[in-house]
């Protein structure tokens, strides 16, 4: 029977991993993982990717499998690949960098412990493997020896300790203080040996790994010499391309690193430029010209054309990237969930969809996992437009005649238009709401509660990035000390369930948590998530390989252009 | 063509007669549009640096995003020093100006010399460039409008070209950019030209976003140059002319053309203010690093310092031209130039 031929050949897996892993092996076994998953929480166990594949091969035909990609054709190499870039709005700090130019900039030098794009497994890179103790609260990381920076100066695990400790201590200002907050403290990453980083949190973390990899971008592995001021002369990193030069507002160049680390995977290309633009019509513009062969993070307004049009190929990434609306739940008419709900119930989100992304994305839930994260339970029924439902609630919440409310928004990409499309769905259960569309930085103001519209409306329209896991989103918008909670959503019970979530090392205890947290916001419904959106690009025919990343960063380790 | 209209006021002969003016009063005319200036510059400065500080959030906040915490953005105003009160940073920035240092861009953290020297020298291309092509088309387009005065061809430039100066940029942009740049490939996308290109390769660059400059600017200045025509063919001494015999291109080129170019030239020195500061738009659409984008980028980012300068450059530059657009009116006519 292959069942049993497979759980014999995985006796010898077994020998190789700790408690932890084989607890997901079983699960694997006994079906209460599917193979993505499975992946999933090999890799953040610190499995490498070819042993957990060899667990899938020996299962195979045990658990429901998942259909592989289209092969690509054969990659030429050589070449000058030019990319059209948002132009960085701040000087260029991988410490502090927060905006999509700088970031795209960057990560063509740089690299980080692992790597993690739309697929939620993470990829072993300047850290070979990590394990957790049993608790979870203490991780080891082995650091990749061999690794040479584009100066020739070894990777050291003094490196990695310093790049964290400059993150986590708040006297630097780096921009990754909001996801180590409560998890890595200053003071917490040391080395242990010469080949080892030890990471002792606050409090038992199970994602952590991804905390540390390139989701959290901030985190690329610099020097422990580093110097903000200098790093736009030399722009120091590990990866397969080299600084080559950068002009600020015009555009930057790297040629590839032919003493690169790793020997399997070689650049393709010889040279890669990036320009900047400050708008995304001319960087469309520019491709349709072939002045550039590749044009990312194109939002669906500006790219329809772009995007329908044969010439070229377009790329769609599926993402978590999202929009909620919150509903002060502290505040009347709001502060009854019958209200929240009614307006909920009164969105046609397959509509909307359609008709403000061209279905080019996922329904939501009205909670922040994403179909596309492998820990949302899948099975909680999908809410779908029902306004006798709707009606019926308000009446119920003494609201029969509707009453006026207003949505603040900012102006940007699609979120005027969803504004609209609430406004108009509210219309049909006699709710009268007016919009109050600013510019973003009117809208976000301070960022901070009693300073920011954003947080401070009584109905508000935001949009999130894209996480592989839900657990940064998941809390500070939601949790009730949430620096995000825009809802301003109270609720002993979610924040119960988010702490059982994120610090339980059983598989199927955290799948269950995140089913209830699902299921208690679908009866709170303190925010509206209409969809989540896939992340755009597209390149000229004859360029392969662009892995568009939804967190932001552009890999072009593995393009090449014919 | 020969109809008498003497313009009321002053007959020339009357200006001419003025005695001229003591060298006292020479000295006090020259130097209060100096003075002028430096006081307008000086309350340029102080509405841009406290007007900017309404505008929405602080730097630390925009330059982080929403997303930073709160202590991120606390080091970061502290060390850009954005969290010391208005007054003073006003103080120091106005101090540091006057001894000639221009600071630094908070955003970008360079030398606001570095970016606005830059900016200036490609607005200050583009503007020439522009124009190069839209003064002796307006001209030529508004001289023979008032030759062929109340005929189809006067209404034709004259209305096409009004018709066209209410057209956006943006507009008249996208449409040379789907005609020409895409549709005929005649010219890049992109105004930017690659490092290092000789001259002649960065006109060919800057042909494209020259194009909406000079569709919004022929209608203004044609209609101004067939005005001045109109005035000088009715104008006594065009009459003497023509009586005195003398063939009708000597008389347009010698007579008319010269007066019919006063007001026009007057104008453009306004106009050039807003070619370099102003063309925000243009600049965004066609990726071209001007002053007027490095204004707006400067502006949401809440970089003061960079934001100030790009200004008063902008200020100085509006002045200097109106100036220099009077001298060259000077040249031209005689009576200007005594007085």
């Amino acid at each position: 029977m292959p069942r049993r031929s497979g759980s014999r050949r995985l006796d010898g897996v077994r020998s190789q991993v700790g408690a932890a892993e084989g607890h997901v092996i079983d699960e694997l076994l006994a079906g209460r993982l599917g193979r993505r998953e499975f992946l999933r929480r090999a890799t953040v166990l610190g499995m490498s990717i070819p042993l957990a594949g060899g667990v899938l091969a020996a299962c195979a035909g045990e658990v429901p499998g998942e259909s592989p990609g289209p092969a690509a054709g054969p990659q030429q190499a050589g070449g000058t690949l030019r990319n059209a870039v948002n132009a960085p709005t701040a000087a260029i700090d991988p410490t502090t960098v927060a905006d999509n130019g700088g970031l795209v900039t960057m990560c063509q030098v740089g690299e980080y412990l692992s790597y993690t794009d739309s697929s939620p497994e993470l990829r072993p890179v300047l850290a070979e493997r990590w394990a957790p103790d049993d608790t979870g609260r203490v991780w080891t990381f082995d650091i990749r020896q061999g690794v040479r920076f584009h100066n020739g100066a070894p990777l050291t695990v003094a490196d990695v300790v310093a790049t964290f400790e400059r993150l986590a201590d708040p006297a630097n200002g780096s921009n990754a203080l909001s996801v180590f907050s409560g998890v890595l403290s200053a003071g917490a990453t040391r080395a242990q040996g010469d080949t080892q980083v030890v990471f002792e949190l606050d409090k038992p973390t199970v994602n952590f790994p991804y905390l540390v990899s390139s989701q959290n971008y901030n985190s690329m592995i610099l020097p422990a010499s580093y110097d903000p001021a200098q790093f736009t002369v030399d722009m120091m990193g590990t990866g397969p391309f080299r600084f080559e030069s950068y002009t600020p507002g015009v555009g930057a160049a790297f040629v590839a690193n032919p003493d690169y680390w790793d020997p399997t995977r070689p650049p393709f290309l010889e040279r890669i430029e990036l320009k900047y633009y400050s708008d995304m019509q001319p960087q469309i513009l520019a491709l349709q010209g072939g002045e550039v062969d590749v044009v990312s993070g194109i939002s669906f307004s500006s790219g329809r054309g772009l995007l329908a049009d044969p010439n070229f190929t377009a790329l769609y990434v599926p993402s978590s990237y999202t929009r909620h609306l919150s509903m002060r739940t502290d505040q009347a008419p709001f502060d009854d969930a019958r209200v929240r709900r009614a307006l909920a119930l009164a969105l046609d989100r397959p509509a909307a969809l359609r008709a403000l992304l061209d279905d080019k994305g996922e329904l939501g839930n009205d909670s922040p996992f994403a179909p596309s994260q492998a820990t949302t339970d899948t099975t909680v029924p999908q809410r779908a437009l029902d306004l006798a439902q709707a009606r019926q609630l308000l009446a119920d919440a003494g609201y029969a005649d509707g009453f006026d409310a207003t949505i603040a928004a900012p102006r940007t990409v699609d979120i005027p238009d969803l504004a609209v499309t609430i406004q108009n769905a509210a219309r049909d259960i006699g709710m009268r709401i007016e919009l109050n569309i600013m510019a973003p930085n009117d809208y976000y103001g301070d960022a901070t509660f009693g300073a920011s519209p954003w947080l401070d409306s009584q109905l508000s329209l935001v949009d999130y990035g894209h996480r592989s896991v839900p657990d940064v989103v998941a809390n500070a918008a939601l949790r009730s000390d949430g620096v995000w909670n825009a809802a301003h959503y109270r609720s002993p019970q979610y924040d119960a369930l988010f702490d059982e979530y994120s610090s339980q090392l059983d598989v199927t205890r955290q799948k269950e948590a995140v089913g209830a947290m699902q299921r208690l916001l679908l009866e709170d419904t303190p925010i509206i998530v209409p969809y989540f959106l896939n992340w755009l690009g597209a390149t000229a025919n004859g360029v392969q390989g662009v892995n568009l990343n939804p967190t932001g960063q552009l890999d072009l380790s593995r393009a090449s252009i014919a | 063509m020969t109809t008498v209209a003497v313009p009321p006021g002053r007959s020339d002969v009357a200006r001419l007669a003025d005695p001229p003016p003591p060298p006292r009063r020479l000295v006090r005319r020259l130097l209060r549009p100096v003075v002028l200036l430096l006081v307008n510059l000086v309350l340029l400065s102080a509405l841009v640096f406290f007007g900017a500080e309404v505008l929405p959030g602080n730097i630390g906040r925009l330059l982080l995003g929403r997303t930073a915490d709160q202590q991120s953005v606390d080091v970061l105003n502290r060390e850009l020093g954005a969290d010391r009160p208005l007054v003073e940073r006003y103080l120091s920035f106005m101090g540091d100006l006057l001894q000639g240092d221009l600071g630094t861009s908070l955003a970008l953290r360079q030398p606001n010399s570095e970016l606005l020297g830059a900016a200036l020298l490609n607005s200050l291309k583009l503007a020439a460039l522009a124009f190069a092509i839209v003064v002796p088309l307006a001209l030529v387009g508004g001289v023979v409008a008032a030759l062929r005065r109340d005929t189809w061809v006067d209404r034709t430039i004259i209305g096409v070209g009004v018709a066209l100066t209410v057209l956006p940029e943006f507009v008249t942009g996208l449409i040379a950019i789907l005609v020409l740049s895409l549709g005929l490939k005649l010219f890049p996308v992109t105004a930017t030209p690659p490092p290092g290109s000789g001259a002649l390769t960065q006109i060919y660059y800057l042909v494209m976003p020259a194009i909406p400059l000079v569709v919004v600017l022929f209608g203004y200045l044609a209609k101004l140059a067939r005005a001045g025509t109109v005035t000088a063919l009715d104008s006594d001494y065009h009459r003497t002319a023509v009586l005195k015999g003398l063939p009708g291109r000597v008389v347009v080129s010698r007579h008319v053309l010269r007066n019919a170019l006063l007001p026009t030239i007057s104008v453009l020195g306004t106009q050039a203010g807003y070619l370099i500061g102003g063309l925000v738009v243009v600049e965004i659409l066609f990726n071209y690093r001007g002053v007027g984008s490095l204004i707006f980028t400067a502006a949401q980012a809440k970089d003061i310092p960079l934001l100030e300068v790009g200004v008063l450059t902008v200020g100085v530059a509006y002045m200097l031209l109106t100036a220099l657009s009077d001298v060259v009116a000077g040249l031209l006519d005689p009576r200007v130039r005594v007085r």
